[in-house]
């Protein structure tokens, strides 16, 4: 049976790691870091899903690092809210996204620096082909006191084809003078010119698409230490393209 | 005998006219240089043969063993037997060299080609060219000194083994070894009775891998084929001779004078019959 919000806490210390394949039991995991704790997320997402959310908060010193593959079917809104409430707290969020035929996804993540020195990076990677549509939303949120926070966002879409769509909108809000902060963008069509090096060496366009693809992706499957869940990914990757 | 024919070539790049009419014939066993001032074509025509979408073909055929391929792509023109060695190879983050060069290959064969016999293929290759064993865990040429990446170009070729080599100034931005192990790999594959069309401004090159025939290409049209004479005569006096010689304009586009008589052709025709009855 379904249950709608998972919570989960981490005592002070406490180390976890996550791997979870869909279909998942919730559709919000709720959870709370604990001072100097540290938990490891990692997430393949196939099938239907249609609603997913992560919601948390990370105090002082706690450490959280999540991974997730997309390659789920047909509407998904994923969302995440994530609040830095923990001096030193940190982190890192990788997430690979395909859509296509008639998917239609909209991944929305929020991190909300609240305090000093913490720290977050995001690393949002999509391909959108034969039709489907992806939507990247990235914040980045620096409050008044949080004096040396640092934040980077990275969003980017390779769109395969004229009936697919992509969009990344990476957005940065900082209330203080003392932090470092990047983003990046990028959505286009897969280059040309790598195409038709690959081409000309006889390679074909779908296994093109394909190489060409885990390289946009490869930071996430890198990240994937699971080599049953890597290779059930590699096999559906193959499949779709 | 394996024959690339080239009629009537006409090519265009966002609506620019770049090719104007390359008639060309080149059999298995040949090697032809192509020469000619910057930005008049060479490079167009081998890209084209190749099938890069950007270059528009408005006319004419290119054949391959009689066949018209301008509709396949390139990837079928490579697995029919042609392969390109690029002057500018194209920088591909993420893709293991090994990777691509697995695909290449599986791309030619009904069964995939086993682990074991693969690294010993690239093993092979890499040594010919010296080209460092570890780069083939690299992302395909990101990263590369300009000299590794032409290493790569003439390593791919070697594992491809394609009927026909066009090459594009590969002995650009070369050392003198680096020079030394490119031509060596190419004059094995002139060994090889490979049909080469070659692009190259340097002399070097060519007197390892000796040319067949010259053809010089101006303002998008061959004005001249000679023998492998002019490849010096070129190399020291550059093109000028072609203007005060034959009348030939070395200017492009509408100031060019029109060609009135195609001298090359003459030239080459002659060339053939004299190497003919020398042979004789």
């Amino acid at each position: 049976m379904k249950v709608s919000k998972k919570n989960l806490t981490l005592h002070k210390d406490e180390e976890k790691t996550l791997t979870l394949v869909s279909p998942l039991n919730f559709s919000t995991l709720q959870f709370s870091l604990n001072e100097n704790s540290s938990l490891r997320l990692i997430i393949f997402l196939n099938g239907e899903v249609k609603d997913l959310s992560f919601i948390g908060k990370l105090k002082k010193e706690a450490k959280m690092h999540v991974t997730i593959f997309d390659l789920s079917d047909g509407l998904l809104n994923l969302n995440a809210n994530i609040e830095l409430v923990g001096e030193n707290s940190s982190l890192d969020w990788t997430l690979a996204s395909v859509a296509k035929e008639n998917d239609d996804k909209n991944i929305d993540v929020s991190f909300h620096h609240l305090v000093e020195r913490s720290r977050a990076s995001m690393h949002n990677l999509g391909v959108a082909l034969q039709g489907g549509k992806l939507r990247f939303a990235g914040v980045g949120k620096i409050y008044e006191k949080a004096y040396k926070a640092s934040v980077s966002q990275v969003a980017k879409i390779i769109v395969y084809d004229d009936d697919s769509y992509g969009r990344a909108d990476p957005i940065l809000s900082i209330d203080c003078d003392d932090v470092i902060a990047m983003h990046s963008a990028s959505v286009g069509s897969v280059d040309e010119n790598a195409m038709f090096y690959l081409a000309s060496r006889g390679v074909d366009e779908d296994e093109a698409k394909l190489l060409l693809t885990l390289a946009h992706l490869q930071m996430a499957i890198n990240e994937i230490e699971d080599q049953k869940i890597k290779e059930d990914i590699l096999s559906s990757l193959r499949k779709i393209l | 005998m394996h024959t690339l024919t080239i009629k009537n070539l006409h090519v265009s790049i966002d609506g620019k006219a770049i090719l104007k009419g390359i008639d060309l014939t080149l059999n298995q066993g040949e090697t032809i240089a192509l020469f000619g001032p910057n930005g008049h074509g060479k490079s167009t025509l081998l890209m084209t043969i190749m099938g890069h979408p950007r270059y528009h073909v408005d006319e004419g055929e290119i054949l391959l063993d009689g066949k018209d391929i301008l509709k396949l792509s390139p990837s079928e023109r490579s697995r029919l037997g042609l392969f390109l060695a690029m002057q500018l190879p194209v920088e591909v983050p993420g893709v293991p060299t090994a990777d691509f060069l697995r695909s290449a290959i599986n791309a030619r064969r009904e069964k995939p080609i086993s682990l074991s016999e693969f690294y010993k293929l690239l093993n092979n290759a890499t040594k010919e060219v010296n080209f460092p064993f570890d780069m083939v865990n690299r992302s395909l040429n990101e990263g590369f000194s300009g000299g590794e990446k032409k290493k790569n170009e003439i390593m791919q070729m070697r594992i491809l083994n394609p009927l026909f080599a066009l090459v594009d100034e590969i002995d650009s931005g070369l050392d003198v070894d680096a020079i030394n192990y490119v031509a060596k790999a190419l004059k094995e594959e002139q060994n090889a009775g490979k049909g080469i069309l070659i692009i190259s401004h340097y002399a070097r090159l060519y007197e390892i891998v000796k040319p067949s025939s010259v053809v010089i290409i101006v303002d998008g049209r061959i004005v001249f084929e000679g023998d492998s004479s002019y490849v010096e005569k070129i190399d020291v006096e550059g093109y000028e001779w072609l203007e005060e010689e034959y009348g030939i304009s070395l200017k492009k586009g509408e100031d060019a004078k029109p060609k009135v008589i195609s001298l090359g052709s003459c030239a080459v025709k002659k060339n053939r019959a004299k190497e003919k009855n020398e042979s004789k």
